[in-house]
């Protein structure tokens, strides 16, 4: 049980300066955001029964905005202005038809009962004012709704178990890219790429590679792009080793050449197949900037 | 002792530095927070939770125990910068936040040195590494960056990055890097766990393994690598080196889990016994030897660890504690003499005992032979010790099989039991067997029902010690406590007949022959011996389950009923209140009709204990309304009677629940309850008011009782809803009737509890009573004050009363009324959003001094 009255009633004060302080400047958009600030204040009293009245509340400010846009349109000749008119008589009908209202709403429904009859677009302020009118009664206290059931951390599915990249070396024409290589640009050239995946989900059988980046790198196969590993044995769940042709396009002087991949897999979880990304999908990808060609 | 020299020591304390409050400042004060102890009372001293205060500081901060602790809190929020300050004189606050100063700067120069050693022995690992590194290829210098990037960042990251890359790539572990990894691994505990990874990885030698690994446990802690490096080299160990490493595989088979709660999320230690199942194997002599010399260390600890070593050892090998045997009942049975940290005489020492359990079962003769020598000329503490570990041995956990008769443990255990406490004289080692009994005999029944003819026996006996015991008359200007002392055993005395009889009788039920061996008992009982056969009626809860049962039982019941002794009649009161549910249509309703008498009894204790029994009896319908006339004749009678208020309290609940049997009379019937519940000390209705506010809340005159028994329902420190969900069931005629009443009650707890304040304001408002809420705000904001401490609640007290006026203005149609109220409150909440802002600004000053 919280006190709420400080946070809902401004949106109540609000409400009562469009309809009858302003009753003139007020159209149907204010109408309807101040009702949107009246429902949601509605929420704070949670099971409390105030909140019915400020749902009231809110609706009667609903309908109100639909009149102060059929008052718009018939000023404004607009076509078929009268759909506002409909619009408001079936919102209304809707309102008053509610078995469930509080005094104050029965008087809300009282005060808007001309909307069900023949209406005068000079009689909308009356009715504003009508509504304004209206005493609201005062509640303090908001009612928090009970969570009989709280879940609790071990109802969680658990998460998945990270993807761990732990060693992977390059070969560039059949040369460990433990020196400096150089590489000429438009001439293609063998690129091999071990990549040791040491740990991983135990549901885990494949492991597709979609490159990230390369800025610099040609490819002579349409394979570099992604490519899919399978889990061979453990402890070390993949080995994987791929070669490409590539091509570099532009080099400088002791240019540092980037590329990232990102593993991702799916896993059987009950009937529903889920996507799991790892959490250390960015350490992944460092992993393999970290040994980069030089 | 201690204790209480310590909780003196601190209320000293706490005077002091209220003292020093004092002397800083005119406007503070210090104030506390909950009840008041014993010590508290005897000493005057200011012990408990304090806190300091002041009108100038908004409401919040901390109340301790240590006083010096809410002080700095308070300081450093509030009375850093004050315009209000009003000194007084020396020595005063000043000096504990100096002191505080002081010690944090020094903490601050500590750490700044500890940082500056650290980056500079960081530098020359570095310089090492780099100096290594020029002798290196490019992945094996890759991975020596990676040791030192695990170096300045301990990561489980980089931790994992070094490791794994021993683990898929060893062949570029050269022998300089090997050799580094172990080197650096020597002086370093960090990296020692990455080291043994490495080294294992790599396949470095076997010894180099072993060390590394000795090293780590020697440390003390259950170093879960470390022992798995060193379970398949275990044969390469000395026997010099394993009682080094005992305590941490220890920890490591069975964790000390004693501060383990379960459901807050925390996971429990995983058990892994294998390394000290292995030590043992190998080092037998030794791996006993060491756990033998915990045992006899005399420390609490050390005695714990080895229990718990011989629990974890116990299921490869169920004689372990065989050799040390005579060690490990000692050193349980005289724990008060041998240990010095012992957590009092009450300390049970679970984990020793488990393993003694263990024991117990393993040696079941040996062990009880063991107990009686360490009983026999004891003093009571090792009495109660033994008693202690005979109730461990009988104990059946809930979801445990149940013990067969032929068990040896149990048995001679519970042997024990029952005859202890027809010769034992301590009320210590009392105590100890009755929790024997606490808990029901599921489980236990077979072993119970082959020793029911020693139930029966001790029963008798039992009832000859009470009988001297009420024989005991205290002497004119005898001590309160010795009074209290001797009305304890017997309420010992007579609760251990109760549970033997418990125990007896659920053991039997479905047994016809126990059943009827039981039952024997009541032709056996001579005349006069009222409180055996009272304990015995106890049995019909569980003896009528069925028909058989309830057969034999019935006739005893009865006559206990319509029997002459006052002792006898009010026994069989409680028994009818007893009885199950199931056995109702086999009941005659001549039994009914001799209990529905005796809530007519002129006996205070026999027409108490109908009222108690009916409560939860299985009274038929027809009976309820002759039941419920005797119950308001009581009324009527205790309604004079002083000292009587609890038992008037739940007699008005009984006959409020069952008013309508009144019929058209249940209206009158409810209001005299009230009248009645009015003149009740609102403490001995506290239990009572909600089932009341459901039984009686629809009239309206019940808003009169709630509005007396909401200041007493208010809670500053627990925050009950209760005296709201008590407002909720006033009507509202009752409200209107007794607005008074509740205006007054929301000033008496505005300072305890200002919600339920605030809830009396918000339900005259819900009752159309618009001047009265506005009354009451008007006087409680009055009564709060305008303090800096309490705005933020004067502003909350304000909210109702600016609606009340909007309202009003909204209904007279008042334009300048309604943009009045409105600026009012918007400049209501900027102040309220500033206060709160300026609260936050306060805390973020605040840290935890200690």
């Amino acid at each position: 049980m919280n006190v709420v009255l400080d946070q809902a009633y401004p949106f109540r004060i609000a409400a009562i300066e469009a309809i009858a302080a302003y009753p003139n400047t007020a159209g149907g958009n204010e109408l309807r955001a101040r009702a949107a600030d009246v429902l949601s204040a509605a929420q704070l009293f949670g099971s409390a029964a105030a909140s019915r009245d400020w749902q009231a509340f809110g609706i009667a400010l609903e309908i109100l905005g639909l009149l102060a846009d059929w008052t718009e349109a018939v000023h404004g000749a607009a076509v078929d202005a009268d759909r506002f008119l409909r619009a408001c008589r079936l919102r209304y009908r809707s309102f008053a038809a509610d078995a469930h209202h509080s005094p104050y709403g029965m008087a809300l429904v009282t005060a808007l009962a001309p909307v069900a009859e023949d209406l005068d677009v000079f009689s909308v302020l009356a009715l504003r004012r009508a509504v304004a009118q209206v005493e609201m009664p005062i509640a303090v206290f908001g009612i928090d709704k009970p969570d009989h059931f709280p879940i609790i951390s071990e109802d969680l599915p658990g998460q998945p178990e990270e993807i761990a990249v732990a060693f992977l070396e390059f070969t560039i024409d059949g040369k460990p890219v433990d020196t400096v290589h150089s590489l000429r640009t438009g001439e293609v050239h063998d690129l091999d790429l071990t990549i040791r995946v040491s740990r991983g989900p135990n549901a885990l059988n494949g492991l597709l590679w979609n490159r990230c980046r390369s800025n610099r790198l040609a490819l002579g196969t349409s394979s570099f792009s992604s490519f899919l590993s399978q889990r061979v044995h453990r402890p070390i769940c993949f080995n994987v080793k791929a070669v490409w042709l590539c091509t570099l396009h532009r080099a400088s002087m002791r240019d540092r050449l980037n590329f990232a991949t990102r593993p991702s897999f799916n896993r059987n979880r009950g009937t529903t197949n889920q996507s799991y990304w790892p959490a250390n999908e960015r350490s992944a990808s460092m992993a393999l900037t970290q040994r980069c060609i030089h | 002792m201690r204790d209480i020299a310590d909780t003196i020591k601190a209320g000293e304390r706490n005077r002091d530095t209220m003292v020093l409050v004092r002397n800083y400042c005119a406007n503070a004060r210090v104030e506390k927070f909950g009840g008041t102890g014993m010590i508290e009372q005897a000493t005057h001293l200011p012990i408990g939770l304090h806190g300091m205060r002041c009108d100038f500081a908004p409401e919040g901060g901390m109340a301790c125990w240590d006083l010096r602790d809410a002080v700095i809190d308070f300081y450093d929020r509030n009375c850093t910068g004050c315009q209000h300050r009003r000194p007084q004189r020396l020595p005063n606050l000043l000096e504990i936040i100096a002191e505080r100063d002081r010690a944090r700067a020094a903490r601050e120069v500590r750490d700044a040195l500890d940082a500056e050693l650290a980056a500079k022995a960081l530098e020359n690992r570095n310089t090492v590494r780099a100096l290594l590194a020029s002798s290196l290829g490019a992945i094996a210098r890759t991975l020596l960056d990676d040791i030192g990037m695990f170096d300045a960042d301990r990561s489980v990251k980089n931790f994992e990055r070094v490791t794994q890359s021993a683990r898929l790539a060893p062949e570029h572990f050269t022998t300089e890097l090997v050799t580094y990894v172990s080197e650096l691994a020597k002086d370093q505990p960090w990296f020692a766990h990455a080291a043994l990874v490495i080294l294992d990885a790599v396949g470095a030698d076997d010894f180099q393994i072993v060390t590394l690994a000795m090293a780590t446990l020697r440390r003390g802690y259950p170093d879960r690598v470390a022992v798995e490096k060193l379970l398949p080299r275990i044969q390469l160990l000395s026997a010099d080196a394993v009682p080094d490493i005992v305590g941490a595989a220890i920890d490591l088979a069975e964790p000390d889990d004693s501060e383990f709660i379960f459901g807050d999320g925390q996971e429990r230690a995983l058990r892994d016994p294998a390394f000290l199942v292995a030590l043992h194997r190998q080092f037998h002599i030794e791996v006993i030897a060491t756990i033998e010399r915990m045992l006899l260390s005399g420390k609490r600890a050390l005695v714990e660890r080895a229990g718990r070593g011989l629990h974890a050892l116990h299921s490869s090998d169920a004689k372990i504690a065989a050799p040390i045997l005579r060690t490990l009942v000692s050193v349980y049975v005289r724990a008060p003499s041998l240990v010095s940290d012992l957590e009092g005489d009450d300390d049970r020492l679970r984990d020793l005992a488990c393993a003694l359990n263990d024991a117990f079962d393993a040696a079941p003769q040996q062990v009880d032979e063991l107990l009686q020598s360490f009983n026999r000329g004891a003093p009571p503490s090792h009495r109660a010790r033994v008693a202690m570990a005979y109730a461990r041995a009988v104990h059946v956990g809930y979801d445990e099989p149940r013990v067969p008769s032929t068990s040896r443990r149990h048995s001679l255990a519970l042997t024990r039991l029952i005859w202890a406490p027809t010769v034992e004289r301590d009320d210590k080692v009392l105590q100890e067997v009755a929790s024997a009994f606490q808990a029901g005999a599921k489980g236990l029944e077979l072993v119970v029902r082959a020793q029911l003819d020693a139930f029966v026996g001790a029963l008798f006996l039992l009832d000859d010690r009470l009988a001297e015991l009420e024989a005991e008359k205290g002497q004119p200007g005898e001590d309160f406590l010795i009074g209290m002392e001797r009305n304890n055993r017997r309420f010992l005395m007579r609760e251990l007949m109760h549970k033997f009889v418990d125990w007896a009788s659920e053991a039997a039920a479905g047994d016809n022959a126990a059943v009827a061996k039981i039952v024997a008992m009541f032709d056996a009982i001579p005349d006069g011996r009222d409180n055996l056969r009272g304990a015995l009626l106890g049995s019909i809860a569980n003896l009528s389950g069925d028909l058989a049962g309830l057969k034999l039982m019935l006739p005893h019941l009865y006559t206990a009923l319509v029997g002459p002794s006052v002792l006898g009649r009010s026994y069989a009161a409680t028994a009818v209140g007893e009885l199950p549910y199931r056995s109702l249509a086999n009941i005659p309703d001549l039994l009914f009709e001799a209990f529905a008498a005796l809530l007519w009894d002129q006996y205070v204790a026999v027409h108490k204990a109908a009222v108690s029994a009916f409560n939860r009896s299985i009274i038929p319908e027809k009976f309820r309304p002759n039941a419920a006339q005797a119950i308001l004749n009581l009324i009527h009678y205790y309604r004079v009677q002083s000292n009587e208020d609890r038992f008037l309290a739940e007699c008005v609940r009984i006959l409020a629940g069952m008013a309508d049997v009144f019929g058209e009379g249940s209206g009158a019937l409810r209001r005299y309850l009230i009248e009645v519940a009015m003149g009740i000390e609102p403490h001995c209705l506290l239990s009572d008011i909600r089932s009341l506010s459901l039984s009686l809340g629809s009239e309206a005159e019940f808003a009169k009782l709630a509005a007396r028994m909401i200041p007493h329902l208010a809670d500053r420190h627990n925050q009950s809803s209760m005296a709201m969900k008590l407002l909720g069931r006033v009507s509202l005629d009752g409200l209107r009737a007794n607005a008074q009443a509740f205006h007054d009650a929301a000033i008496a707890v505005l300072d305890c509890e200002l919600m339920t304040a605030l809830g009396i304001v918000e339900a005259f408002l819900k009752a159309d009573m618009p001047d009265e809420a506005d009354a009451l705000v008007t006087t409680l904001l009055t009564i709060n004050g305008d303090t800096v401490r309490m705005r933020r609640r004067g502003t909350l007290l304000r909210w109702p009363q600016l609606a009340l006026r909007f309202e009003r203005a909204v209904s007279a149609r008042d334009a300048d009324a309604i943009s009045e109220v409105s600026r009012d409150w918007s400049k209501a909440a900027a102040v309220d959003k500033q206060d709160q802002e300026d609260g936050r600004e306060r805390r973020a000053r605040s840290g935890l001094p200690f």
